[in-house]
């Protein structure tokens, strides 16, 4: 299972067709991906199914189509998942970057419409990136079909732990640090290693209802579990 | 997995936790977290991009900026649509009158034709006048002006000109409560209200 997330028109949907060969409908404005479409491509015998995730800015704030992709990359948790960035405003769309590394490790870092950037005379040295994220990153022309092979590859290499990441890690203030390190452990020792506890370590010193929801739902209490039994919980 | 596993820590533990740490929940820690991701973001992006100086004149940028500027956006756009308009409507009338002339004399031709076979009058009343000259009023007023303005339209939707015509009512729109995209269906009203609905 593969997640493809990125910002609005960066061209997730032009990747997604590139790799599905489907034609999903692509288009130039935002919000074109309201729901999620899914589609597979088999590669080296592995069939992987591709979900293309809603384009957001950040994974913060709280429009519907943030917490879908969102719910998806922390809870679906996805074999790998692509974030398709704009080469001519990385800046803004690093922003998306490091927060999905936040939630995680398993990621690969698509640059695409670099044929774009190339036009604006801008240069993205993509071997620095991949340095400073500690996750592959490809340089793609999706619309006409450049890079793709690469991107397919560091696909199959995240996705079948061939390859180990090592994902930059945001620093936040002392205080929120020392926060962090505090409850960090008694998260890992409620949620293990399926979940990030970093990240949600982060999300419920935020008071973030929605994950809170999310956590009381997947590990009821005790005096609940009675009513809970027989749940599609471990489904 | 079994539902029988106790869990160590329960998440009610871990919340009372988290109201010591900071017991207003008011850090400012949403704020503080989006700077730290911000200004990371911002310095990676400095140590990999490479803005090469003097771009080669960037047409698309250029455009832009007349387009959408605060002096020349809108006379330039109210010139533009104003000549589509003016095209459509100068435009229509040539081929308008012409299918009208070919249709009516068809008229002509057909009232004729029902004279030569002594046709009832209700027959040429209800088909002649009424059907076919309906029709032909129809195609010659609609047709030619239509035939103009959505190819123009068309044209100027594919070189991205109607985004930036909203982008420049937005403002405009936003104050009677609408967004600028809706100049675009307003404008298409001025061709048949019905399109424009």
């Amino acid at each position: 299972m593969i997640a493809l997330a990125g910002n609005p028109n960066t061209g997730k949907s032009t990747v997604f067709n590139a790799l599905t060969g489907l034609n999903q409908h692509t288009g130039n404005w935002p919000g074109k991906t309201v729901l999620r479409a899914e589609g597979k491509y088999i590669n080296q015998g592995y069939v992987y199914n591709l979900v293309d995730l809603p384009g957001t800015y950040s994974l913060l704030a709280n429009s519907v189509e943030e917490q879908v992709a969102r719910d998806y990359l922390c809870f679906g948790r996805p074999d790998a998942t692509v974030i398709v960035v704009d080469a001519t405003c990385l800046e803004r769309n690093l922003n998306l970057v490091l927060q999905v590394l936040e939630i995680t490790s398993k990621v690969v870092v698509c640059v695409n419409l670099i044929d774009e950037a190339r036009r604006k005379n801008i240069t993205v040295n993509t071997e620095a990136l991949e340095k400073i994220l500690g996750v592959p990153v490809v340089a793609t022309a999706a619309r006409d079909r450049i890079g793709l092979n690469e991107l397919i590859n560091a696909i199959s290499n995240v996705a079948n732990d061939r390859l180990v990441t090592n994902p930059y890690v945001v620093r936040y203030t002392e205080q929120i640090e020392a926060a962090i390190s505090k409850i960090e452990p008694i998260i890992k020792e409620l949620v293990g290693e399926k979940l990030n506890s970093r990240w949600l370590a982060l999300r419920l010193l935020d008071k973030d209802q929605t994950i809170i929801t999310k956590l009381e739902e997947l590990y009821p209490q005790r005096d609940s579990l009675v009513t809970k039994v027989g749940g599609e919980l471990w489904a | 997995m079994g539902m029988s596993q106790v869990f160590p820590t329960r998440l009610s533990a871990i919340l009372t936790e988290i109201e010591q740490l900071h017991p207003h929940g008011n850090l400012q820690l949403n704020d503080s977290i989006v700077n730290s991701i911000y200004n990371s973001a911002e310095s990676i992006a400095q140590q990999v991009v490479n803005q090469n100086e003097q771009p080669r004149t960037d047409w698309d940028k250029r455009i832009d900026d007349i387009l959408t500027s605060r002096v020349f956006g809108f006379p330039s756009m109210l010139l533009l649509l104003g000549m589509i308009f003016w095209m459509t409507v100068a435009g229509a009338n040539v081929p308008s009158a012409m299918l009208a002339d070919t249709l009516f004399w068809g008229q002509d031709r057909l009232t004729e034709l029902c004279n030569v076979l002594h046709a009832p009058a209700w027959f040429h009343g209800l088909f002649i006048e009424g059907v076919y000259s309906t029709l032909a009023w129809v195609i010659s007023v609609m047709l030619p002006p239509m035939a103009i303005f959505f190819p123009c339209f068309t044209l100027l939707e594919d070189l991205g000109y109607l985004p930036r015509v909203a982008f420049n009512l937005d403002r405009l729109f936003k104050k009677a409560g609408a967004h600028g995209k809706q100049s675009l269906t307003m404008s298409m009203g001025f061709g048949c209200n019905a399109a424009g609905l």
